[in-house]
C-alpha cells in the first residue's frame, strides 16, 4: 500500500514449476502452476486471490506456505527472504503463518479431540497449552460452551463448526499472517456468511494480513481490501475491491463478473456473456497474452505474440493488457 | 388447463440407520407441467438427494418406507413392477445427471458410444443411428461431434458433464432430472452449462428438476421452486415471486445469506443447525432457528395458499386448524 512501513510480505518474480515424469507412453513436460508473479501484502490488509481451478492460485498459497518449493523468485517474510532461512528460522515462521483449509473434515485429524486437535500446534511451538489457552481460542471463534466442544472429535462437528475448529487451530499461535484456501466453498450459504464475518472480524481485531484464495467473486467485496485476479499462472488485474468489482479493466474479470448469478429470477431469461471454451494447459501455455485464446477483443498479431504491459486506470489498480496500451 | 406432467403425492424414503429410521424425505407433494422448470433448493441434508432417488427409483439396501404417489402422465409409476420401471421409465422416459457425474465416464469407452448406450442398450435402436443421433446430442450441448471418438480422459471436466448431458437428453425424455450438475465445476464452466441448459429448455418440450444447494445458479433455469428443509418442501413459488420476496422465513434467511455481487448488503448468516431427521419436531421444523416464531409453530404448520402464486408451509400466513 501507499504508506512507508515495510510490506509483511513481498513476492517477487515468483515461479513455482513442477516437472512431469515421463511415464510409458506418455510425454514429460513442466507445469507452469505459478509463472512470475509480484505483489506485497500489508500488515493487516486482507487480499483475495481470484480464479479458475488450475489457475495456479493454490499453488502460490502452497508455495507460500513452504509446502511447494518455489523454483525461481524471492519471497520476503518480514524482512527477512525465504531462501536464506534456516531450519531453525523456517520453524519459527511457520509459527506466524496460519493456514485454513478448503475441507475442514480433511483438514482435521478424526481420532483427535479438539482439545488435541488446538494443542498440538503450541506443543509443537513449545508453548503452554493449557485448558485456559484452548477455551479462549474456542471462544474467539464463536464455538460455545467451549468446555463442551474441547471433548468432541471432529465428526461430532457440523461442517460450519469444523471450520471454526480450523480457524482456530490457525490462530492459536498468533500468526501474523493467515492464508485461506476457499475456506467456504464446501460448506452451505447460511453457514459460509458466518465463516466469511468471522475471518474478517478476526483480521481487523487482531491486525492480521489475510490472503482469501476463492473462485467466487461474489464472496469478496465484503471480505477483502484488495482482489488479485488470476489467469494461467501469472495475473491479470489486481486492485482494491469496489475499484476492481465496479469498473473491471481486464475482459477475462469482465467474464467472471458476468459468469456471477445473484439470485434473480430474470436471470433465467437471457443467456451469460461468457466465453464458451476452456482455460488453457499450464504445461504449454499461449504465448502473449494467455486469455488472448477466449478473449472476445484479442487483437491479432499482438495479443498472440507479446505478453502485454501494465497500465493503471486509477492508482492502485493494475490491469495487464493490450486494450489499453 | 392440462393435466400436469408429474404429480407426486405425499413422497416418502426412509433408511434405516443405526440410531433409528431416518426420515430423509417426509411426504412430499407437487407438480409439475411439461416444458417447466422446478427447481429444489436446499443445503446440505434436507432430502433433496433422496428426491432424485425415489423420483428414478434408485433406492438403497438399508430402505425402510418408499410410499406415494407418483404419476408421469398418467402412467401410475409406484404400481410398476423394478422390471417395467427399468424397461419403460427410466432413462426413456426419465433420465437424470447426477452429482460429478463426469467422473462415472467408462474411462476405456469412446465418448460417442458411450452418449449412444441409452440408445443401444434401452432402445435397442440399430448402431449406426444410435450413432448418428449421439453426434446430433453432442452438438446440441455444444461439444463438437469430432469428439465422438475421444476418450473422456482426453476432455475438461465441463466437456464431460456435457457428455453426461447429451447421455440424459438422447433418449427424448419427458423428464432429465439434474442433481447439482454443475457444483463440482468453474464459473465460466458452469456458466456456459446453464446456457447450454436454457437453450435446450427454450427449443424442446422437455421438463427439468433442477436439484441444488446454489441460489443464484437455481435462479438461471427455475419456473417454479420448490424450497427443501428437513425433508419436507416448505415453500412452492413461482420464481419470479421466490427470487424476490420469499415466502416461508427460511426462504427469507436463506435468501439474505447469499453473498451477491450486484449488491452491496452484507449476507447475513443464518444461525444453528437443521433438527435431526431421525426424530423431528412435531412443529414446524424450521422454527428453533426462526426469528419470527410465535406460540403456533409448536403445532405442525397448514400449508398456506397465497394469492400470487406462493405457497408456504407457515402459520405466519394465517391458516386453518
Amino acid at each position: 500500500m501507499k504508506d512507508s512501513a515495510p510490506p509483511l510480505l513481498a513476492v517477487q518474480e515468483l515461479r513455482t514449476w513442477f516437472a512431469l515424469r515421463k511415464w510409458g507412453f506418455l510425454r514429460a513436460g513442466t507445469v507452469h502452476a505459478v509463472d512470475g508473479v509480484s505483489f506485497e501484502l500489508a500488515r493487516g490488509e486482507a487480499v483475495a486471490i481470484v480464479g479458475e481451478s488450475g489457475c495456479g492460485k493454490s499453488s502460490l498459497a502452497r508455495t507460500l506456505l513452504g509446502l511447494d518449493r518455489p523454483g525461481a523468485g524471492e519471497i520476503v517474510i518480514d524482512g527477512t527472504p525465504l531462501g536464506t532461512m534456516d531450519k531453525a528460522a523456517l520453524h519459527r515462521l511457520r509459527a506466524s503463518i496460519g493456514y485454513v483449509q478448503q475441507d475442514p473434515y480433511a483438514a482435521l485429524p478424526p481420532f483427535m479431540d479438539v482439545a488435541t486437535i488446538l494443542a498440538e500446534p503450541l506443543r509443537i511451538h513449545g508453548l503452554p497449552h493449557g485448558r485456559d489457552r484452548l477455551t479462549a481460542a474456542l471462544e474467539e471463534v464463536g464455538l460455545t460452551p467451549a468446555a463442551e466442544v474441547l471433548e468432541k472429535f471432529p465428526h461430532m462437528l457440523s461442517g460450519g463448526q469444523q471450520q471454526r475448529v480450523v480457524i482456530a487451530r490457525a490462530l492459536i499461535l498468533e500468526p501474523s499472517l493467515i492464508i485461506a484456501d476457499e475456506p467456504v466453498s464446501m460448506l452451505d450459504a447460511s453457514v459460509s456468511a458466518g465463516i466469511l464475518r468471522l475471518l474478517r472480524r478476526i483480521q481487523q481485531s487482531r491486525s492480521l494480513t489475510l490472503l482469501f484464495i476463492t473462485h467466487n467473486l461474489a464472496t469478496v467485496r465484503h471480505f477483502a481490501d484488495r482482489i488479485f485476479v488470476m489467469y494461467a499462472g501469472r495475473f491479470v488485474e489486481t486492485g482494491p475491491t469496489e475499484a476492481l468489482l465496479d469498473t473491471p479493466q481486464h475482459p477475462y474479470t469482465r467474464a467472471l463478473l458476468a459468469a456471477v448469478a445473484d439470485p434473480d429470477p430474470e436471470n433465467a431469461d437471457h443467456d451469460r456473456p461468457v466465453p464458451d471454451s476452456e482455460p488453457p494447459s499450464l504445461i504449454n501455455p499461449p504465448a502473449g497474452c494467455r486469455f488472448h485464446p477466449r478473449c472476445p477483443q484479442a487483437i491479432p498479431g499482438l495479443c498472440d505474440r507479446e505478453a502485454p504491459p501494465g497500465f493503471q486506470p486509477r492508482p492502485g489498480q493494475t490491469g495487464w493488457c493490450w486494450l489499453h496500451r | 388447463m392440462s393435466a400436469p406432467l408429474l404429480a407426486v403425492e405425499d413422497l416418502s424414503l426412509h433408511y434405516r440407520t443405526e440410531a433409528g429410521v431416518l426420515k430423509a424425505l417426509d411426504r412430499v407433494s407437487f407438480e409439475l407441467d411439461r416444458g417447466e422448470a422446478l427447481v429444489f433448493l436446499g443445503e446440505s441434508g434436507c432430502g433433496k438427494t433422496s428426491l432424485a432417488r425415489a423420483l428414478l427409483r434408485l433406492l438403497p439396501r438399508n430402505l425402510a418406507e418408499y410410499s406415494g404417489r407418483v404419476s408421469l402422465g398418467g402412467t401410475d409409476l409406484m404400481a410398476l413392477s423394478d422390471e417395467r420401471f427399468r424397461r419403460e421409465i427410466r432413462w426413456s422416459r426419465v433420465s437424470i445427471v447426477m452429482q460429478a457425474a463426469m467422473n462415472a465416464l467408462n474411462p476405456v469407452v469412446r465418448v460417442g458410444e458411450q452418449v449412444a448406450e441409452p440408445l443401444t442398450i434401452h432402445a435397442g435402436t440399430p448402431r449406426a443411428a444410435a450413432m448418428e443421433r449421439a453426434a446430433r446430442a453432442l452438438t446440441r450441448v455444444g461439444v463438437s461431434a469430432d469428439f465422438m471418438d475421444r476418450y473422456p480422459f482426453e476432455l475438461s471436466g465441463g466437456m464431460r458433464q456435457r457428455v453426461v448431458l447429451a447421455m440424459a437428453l438422447i433418449t427424448e425424455p419427458e423428464l432429465v432430472i439434474l442433481d447439482e450438475p454443475t457444483s463440482a465445476l468453474d464459473l465460466l464452466t458452469q456458466a456456459g452449462i446453464m446456457n447450454v441448459l436454457k437453450r435446450i429448455k427454450r427449443e424442446s418440450g422437455t421438463s427439468f428438476i433442477l436439484i441444488t444447494h446454489d441460489v443464484g445458479t437455481s435462479s438461471e433455469l427455475a419456473d417454479h421452486v420448490a424450497l427443501m428443509y428437513a425433508g419436507q418442501i416448505v415453500e412452492r413459488s413461482p420464481a419470479r415471486q421466490f427470487f424476490r420476496t420469499p415466502a416461508h422465513p427460511y426462504g427469507e434467511a436463506l435468501m439474505a445469506s447469499v453473498p451477491r455481487l450486484r449488491d452491496r448488503t452484507e449476507p447475513q448468516p443464518l444461525e444453528g443447525t437443521p433438527p435431526p431427521l431421525i426424530d423431528p419436531p412435531a412443529g414446524c421444523r424450521f422454527a428453533p432457528r426462526c426469528a419470527r416464531r410465535f406460540a403456533p409453530c409448536d403445532r405442525p404448520p397448514p400449508e398456506a395458499r397465497l394469492d400470487d402464486g406462493r405457497r408456504a408451509l407457515c402459520w405466519l400466513h394465517g391458516g386453518a386448524a
